[in-house]
């Protein structure tokens, strides 16, 4: 699975008009869904709601109504769960008919803890300790966005990754690497609308002033250089030459 | 024997072990840590577990599943140490020996199950049929095209349709790819369903995923999938789904 275009007109739904927050009564998990933004998309209020939990193999599918009578399952029990960890929700709304299109979706959306109003914020680039041969780090692109393995063979991996070395020397190289992973090899199209993990790398290089707009999918030669200059404003950012001059101090 | 669960000493002990088996195949499998409370330690109630030969994957998802339930362990797909004890425990069939005394390991992940990563989890050997099987609970037979292989194997169709979550847990999804390259009849994979071409587990995955696009796949049934599915397909569907 590469690439999936989108020629229907399937309403994206933000995932910040999505709130699932878990509830644990007396060891039991279950859920509440705050939906009620939908009512602000040009969706039929008759059209159906059905909000799914899901974590690998596991899945349970609840209804809530309609978009104009949102009506939430009464049992919202997380029964096939034993636990909330990584459980992941998406929101669909599908026509009141036999036909199962789908109008709008929101998907990949993390339960609120009670304990933490926060959600479930996770770094933008985790970092784990792996063994990998003899390369000194890596990027893994084959879960739900990158992950920067450190061989554990190595050293420490948070001492690695801290080190001005590694710092200056790795870091601006995977911010491209996953820049060129995003716009060149995906061609992600950054409407703005989602949140997904490539428009929050792509939001997060928007941040560097003087990047001007995303270039359009097809400008391959305009996102390389919009890339190069995000990749320079994030060096900067880093002073990543002087953390490597205080590592080269006593190097010819 | 009762079903235990490596701690993390032991854990660290068989991941080095891996290591080593890497650069040195007949190096003698460290069994004594299934038992050794230096290592190891009882998980749940205690519950008795047979070493034997399973020879498919879902036989060992179906004797596991019965088995763990026993233990009244709760979160069972995500116990590292569990897992990893079970992969020791059925190390002889997971990574036999070749007559010579050889084995040859396969990824890191086939022996060290890596349950946060939706894309990973699958490859363990142990714990990717389970998943598949108690997703599937129901009628298990539904998803013989992803159980049906020796344990020590992870061919296309799994590894084309155990790594989506929107696929792997859809029950019309998988009776559809077990009606396409399963042959009923001898209970083997059909010929030809291994490839890469039209028709082939890559394929379904590709326009399954192009259809996640436009429909509710969750709200399909199994002969509404017939009805959509290319004609690249005809070859593996039986004859008695009809033409699209």
């Amino acid at each position: 699975m590469i690439r999936r275009f989108n020629y229907t007109d399937r309403i994206r739904i933000r995932r910040k008009d999505v709130r699932i927050v878990l509830r644990d009564e007396s060891g039991r998990l279950m859920f509440d869904a705050d939906l009620s933004a939908l009512k602000e998309y040009d969706l039929p209020p008759e059209s159906l709601i059905f909000v799914e939990a899901y974590r690998q193999t596991n899945w349970m599918r609840f209804s809530f109504g309609q978009v104009g009578a949102i009506t939430p399952a009464k049992n919202r029990d997380l029964s096939q769960f034993d636990s909330p960890d990584g459980i992941q929700f998406r929101v669909k709304v599908t026509p009141n008919s036999d036909v199962h299109s789908l109008l709008a979706e929101a998907d990949s959306i993390s339960l609120v803890r009670p304990e933490s109003d926060q959600g479930n914020r996770t770094p933008l680039l985790p970092v784990k300790p792996q063994k990998l041969g003899d390369e000194v780090y890596r990027i893994d692109f084959s879960g739900d966005g990158p992950l920067l393995l450190i061989n554990s063979d190595a050293g420490n991996y948070t001492d690695i990754g801290l080190s001005p070395e590694f710092v200056s020397l790795v870091y601006p190289a995977v911010f491209q690497q996953i820049l060129t992973r995003i716009l060149l090899v995906e061609r992600h199209d950054d409407d703005g609308s989602s949140d997904g993990w490539k428009s929050q790398w792509v939001k997060f290089a928007c941040l560097y002033p003087g990047l001007g707009e995303l270039p359009e999918p097809s400008e391959i030669d305009e996102r390389n250089d919009w890339i190069e200059k995000a990749v320079s404003a994030f060096a900067t950012k880093l002073q990543a030459r002087s953390k490597f001059s205080e590592f080269w101090k006593g190097g010819k | 024997m009762k079903v235990r669960r490596l701690n993390a000493a032991g854990i660290a002990t068989f991941t080095e072990y891996l290591d080593l088996l890497e650069n040195e195949p007949t190096r003698i499998v460290p069994k004594h840590l299934l038992d050794d409370p230096t290592s190891s330690e009882v998980c749940g109630a205690p519950t008795e577990i047979q070493n034997k030969t399973f020879g498919s994957r879902f036989a060992a998802a179906e004797y596991l599943d019965e088995v763990l339930a026993k233990t009244g362990t709760t979160d069972l797909e995500r116990d590292v140490g569990l897992w990893i004890w079970l992969t020791l425990f059925y190390f002889d069939e997971l990574c036999p020996a070749s007559k010579s005394g050889e084995r040859e390991l396969r990824e890191r992940p086939a022996y060290v199950p890596e349950p946060n990563n939706w894309r990973r989890y699958y490859r363990h050997l142990l714990l990717g049929p389970f998943m598949i099987f108690r997703a599937h609970r129901d009628d298990p037979k539904r998803a013989m095209a992803l159980l049906c292989q020796p344990l020590h194997i992870i061919d296309d169709i799994i590894a084309q349709l155990a790594a989506y979550q929107e696929l792997v847990s859809n029950k019309a999804i998988v009776a559809m790819a077990t009606k396409l390259y399963l042959d009923e009849s001898s209970g083997e994979r059909k010929k030809g369903a291994g490839g890469k071409g039209p028709g082939s587990p890559r394929r379904l995955a590709a326009v399954l995923d192009q259809f996640d696009v436009t429909w509710d796949l969750y709200a399909m049934s199994l002969k509404e999938f017939w009805a959509v599915l290319p004609k690249e397909f005809d070859k593996f569907r039986p004859v008695a789904t009809g033409s699209p």
